[in-house]
């Protein structure tokens, strides 16, 4: 239960009648698309939490989980809340880059003459649900995250710029590795959080039996716009960070690197590199919403806790005798932020 | 009147916030450093104990310097700590972490520093400052005890008493290989045991002494475990002891002078006795009789005495003006009273007693209290003759112990005689009859003495002649026959040194039956004992050091021969 700030109001309680972006509206805003979400997906809070953060940071997330936890229907079911353009890629093997780009077409003009003309691909929409994307070919992959990295697509000679907001939502499988093409990590950078989607509980099974297997499935409406969403991310970049807290973020960063002097004797052990700076990046960001969400105007340590793994798990390249051993990245990183100093 | 911005508002509040927390931290601090001083302290006091218990002086550690030290470590670094200013960027943390504020308070003084002025950091300090005022600085700070330098403490303590009452084994093992130590202890004992035998009500001239020598012992018992300091330290009290006693040989002298004078008047006979048994004890106790007894004289009587007193003054005059002035004055007193008493008689018959009553009772009164003057100089004398006595033995015991020759001895016999033979041999050729038996010491008197009483009895050792000085041994004296007893307390055999001109010899004048010697028998020796007494005492000090005796017997042996020399 997050705590509100003294000159927060309560849940429920009218938006104060300001006009643009404020502490009050962006956290009545996540309230709102969490519980909107919240009527359509059963638990799975973290998920639903990790993944409004990742939208409101400006980041793309990559959901990984077996098939059958809904990451599909969660990543519909926000873009429904949000109000925005939704496209779905189902992602295999013989799926081509301008399948998802987008491609030029000849087309006959009204005066007879023909012309080249660019027809969008799925990727055009604000938001972009990528599932199974480790089933296509590097060569698709590779377009899809330049896309996510630049926001624009190259078609021909023409560059054409995505739709903002723009968020890719990827999802993969860790079983069924045959036939797939596992993303690079250079590419996996390119996601501000990894999240990883935990198997239901009992009571939240028996709640997702109940509401899915009835006449009706229950809807979302919309309680943001794009427009909305986009006031809502520059706010968050503004939320101030304190050097100390800044610095605590570097500290966790820098040790996840192996060749760090002071980097825990685990990752010098299993980890083969360390987060990049866009992980610091990822971190920060993460941290400043989740601050937010908290009703917070300001960073702290346990923000910048509570992000880590989803910024840094897929940022952590472990070697060899790490996977034989069966030590994880969560693991790695759970040490080195049990092990950072605040001071 | 200038109008704050928001965030300059925000701040400044902020830091007046903070400036409290500094407040309440600065309390807390204090008391952290006040246990950490007494920590700090009780370890300074360990470590004083160990020092004082590895060189056996435990016992001499003032315990309110024990107590004292942890204290004022205590509050000097208790009130240090209240100089030492907070950092607000360090209190904000602290506070932040306190009060569970999630960096509210150390973002806001960072933006308040820098001035930021955009909606969000305003909001974020006025969301720091709100929740700043809510937090109770006793719930975030609570007055805790510091336990870990409590226990600290107590821990540190409780090894300091430990070691405080515990033996040092060391000490004791080396006690034990160096027996020296041990007699070193004693000797600071038997001092320590003169100095209590010192009444504190006696004349307040004794005082000094009565310290001089409680101070001295400890000295020496605090450096028993180096007998050479010790020996220091027991030469150092001798010597002191010798400077106050400088005056006593002209009281010993005026004394003897006046012994005659005395014993022509049965009242004053008692008084010239014990002069000639030497004994200032018991010189001190007659002088104080007669001044009892002044007070009941007749008339006549007084006259008499006063007359005797008068002649004695006049003997005394010579060797001791003190003396002197205290007869004349109780001569002069007495002679005063029994004025009254005449003029009272006369005056009785003529009906008006009172006055030359009350004359002739402060006439008495004056007369003993002159005599009573006499009692406490023959008193300090006994005193400082006691200690000068038992210092000598004690030195001379050590130095055995050390394995030294007794050369010192000589020096010492000089000054020796220069205190008690040298002016009672004057004496003796002054009067002959009353210093050969009184004193027995006469330097001039060659041979055999006679006893003190000058009776038929035997005298022991006492008068044996000799040149006085010559270097002579310090001869233990022995029981005289005219010993009062006061010889017989705790504190050494000695307590009344006999100078026997012996021409450097020492003569025990007293021996036990001995179960592994065997009788020395009557049998026809040329030589007489004094002469071979230091080769026959260093026999068994070589025999202990050549390992010629068995270990078994060395102690037995040592212990002898020690006890012949303290006799």
């Amino acid at each position: 239960m997050s705590v509100l700030p003294a000159n927060v109001p309560p849940a429920g309680a009218p938006a104060a009648p300001v006009s643009g972006p404020t502490p009050y509206r962006f956290i009545e805003s996540a309230r709102a698309i969490e519980a909107e979400v919240g009527h359509v997906i059963v638990g799975q809070s973290e998920v639903v939490r990790g993944v409004l953060t990742c939208l409101l940071a400006g980041g793309h997330a990559l959901l990984e989980g077996i098939p059958g936890l809904g990451k599909t229907l969660l990543v519909r079911t926000i873009g429904e809340a949000l109000d925005l353009t939704f496209s779905r890629v189902q992602f295999t093997p013989d799926l081509m880059p301008a399948d998802i780009t987008g491609t030029s077409i000849l087309r006959d003009t009204s005066d007879g003459a023909r012309t080249l003309e660019f027809q969008p691909g799925p990727l055009f929409a604000n938001l972009v649900l990528a599932d199974e994307v480790n089933r296509a070919t590097p060569k698709t992959q590779s377009a899809l995250l330049e896309a996510m990295q630049e926001r624009r697509v190259t078609a021909g000679r023409t560059t054409h710029t995505l739709p903002e907001p723009f968020f890719v939502l990827a999802t993969q499988n860790p079983i069924e590795m045959e036939g797939t093409y596992p993303l690079p990590e250079a590419q996996l950078d390119r996601f501000l959080f990894k999240l990883t989607v935990p198997y239901p509980t009992e009571e939240e099974l028996l709640r997702i039996a109940q509401l899915t297997t009835g006449v009706s499935m229950p809807h979302p409406t919309h309680v943001a716009t794009g427009a909305g969403l986009l006031e809502l991310m520059h706010f968050a970049r503004e939320v101030p960070v304190a050097e100390p807290v800044m610095r605590y973020a570097v500290r966790i960063v820098r040790r996840t690197n192996p060749e760090t002097p002071d980097a825990p004797a685990e990752v010098k052990r299993f980890a083969r590199y360390g987060a990049s700076p866009r992980g610091l990046q990822s971190l920060v960001l993460g941290a400043k919403v989740r601050a937010l969400l908290e009703g917070r105007y300001n960073v702290a340590f346990d923000d910048i806790r509570a992000v880590s793994l989803a910024s840094l798990r897929h940022r952590v390249i472990l070697g060899f005798e790490a996977d034989a051993e069966g030590v994880t990245t969560d693991k790695l990183i759970h040490d080195v932020v049990a092990t950072t100093s605040e001071e | 009147m200038t109008m704050l911005s928001p965030a300059a508002t925000y701040h400044a509040e902020l830091r007046e916030h903070l400036d409290s927390v500094g407040r309440a931290l600065s309390v807390q601090r204090g008391l952290l450093w006040l246990t950490r001083g007494l920590a700090a302290g009780t370890v300074v006091v360990l470590g004083l104990v160990i020092w004082a218990w590895a060189r056996d002086a435990v016992k001499t550690l003032p315990i309110v310097l024990l107590v004292v030290v942890p204290l004022v470590v205590g509050l000097v670094t208790a009130v240090g700590s209240l100089f030492i200013r907070h950092n607000s960027l360090e209190l904000a943390r602290r506070i932040d972490r306190a009060a569970r504020l999630h960096e509210r308070s150390t973002t806001a003084l960072e933006l308040g520093g820098r001035g930021d002025e955009f909606p969000l950091a305003i909001a974020q300090m006025r969301d720091a400052v709100d929740h700043l005022k809510r937090v109770d600085l006793l719930e975030a700070f609570p007055l805790r005890a510091p336990k870990h330098e409590l226990m600290t403490a107590f821990f540190v303590v409780v090894i300091a008493a430990i070691v405080f009452i515990s033996p040092n084994p060391w000490l004791l093992r080396a006690r034990a290989s160096n027996p020296t130590i041990t007699i070193a202890r004693e000797q600071a004992q038997r001092v320590q045991r003169l100095a209590d035998s010192i009444q504190p009500n006696d004349a307040a001239e004794l005082d000094a002494l009565r310290q001089l020598l409680s101070k001295g012992a400890k000295t020496v018992d605090a450096r028993s475990n180096e007998p050479d300091a010790a020996l220091n330290a027991l030469q150092d009290l001798e010597e002191q002891v010798q400077q106050m006693s400088a005056g006593d040989d002209q009281i010993a002298a005026a004394l003897a002078a006046i012994a005659s004078a005395l014993a022509s008047d049965p009242t004053t006979q008692p008084l010239a006795d014990a002069i000639n048994t030497g004994d200032m004890r018991q010189i001190s106790q007659a002088a104080r009789d007669l001044a009892q007894s002044t007070k009941n004289l007749t008339s006549q009587d007084q006259q008499r005495v006063a007359k005797v007193l008068r002649d004695a003054s006049g003997r005394a005059g010579r060797m001791s003006q003190s003396i002197a002035s205290n007869l004349s004055d109780a001569a002069n007193a007495l002679q005063a009273a029994s004025g009254a008493d005449t003029a009272n008689a006369a005056q009785g018959a003529q009906g008006d007693p009172s006055q030359g009553g009350q004359q002739s009772a402060g006439g008495a009164q004056a007369a003993s209290d002159a005599l009573n003057q006499l009692s406490d100089a023959a008193a300090g004398a006994d005193a400082r003759q006691r200690a000068a006595s038992q210092l000598q033995s004690s030195r001379n015991a050590l130095e055995r112990a050390l394995g030294r020759t007794q050369s010192r001895s000589g020096s010492n016999s000089s000054s020796g005689s220069r205190s008690s033979s040298g002016s009672q041999g004057s004496n003796g050729s002054q009067n002959a009859e009353q210093s050969q038996g009184g004193q027995g010491r006469g330097g001039d008197q060659p041979g055999g003495g006679m006893d003190g009483n000058g009776g038929d009895t035997p005298g022991g050792d006492q008068g044996n002649g000799g040149d006085l000085g010559q270097g002579g041994g310090y001869s233990t004296g022995g029981d005289s026959p005219n010993h009062t007893g006061a010889s017989a307390t705790q504190l050494d055999a000695i307590t009344r040194p006999e100078q026997v001109p012996t021409n450097g010899q020492v003569a025990p004048d007293q021996s036990s039956m001995n179960p592994y010697t065997s009788d020395a028998g009557t049998g026809n020796a040329q030589t007489a004992p004094e002469s071979v007494q230091p080769v026959y005492s260093s026999q068994p000090t070589q025999g202990n050091d050549s390992s010629s005796i068995p270990i078994g017997l060395r102690d037995l042996v040592k212990d002898y021969f020690s006890s012949l020399d303290q006799k």
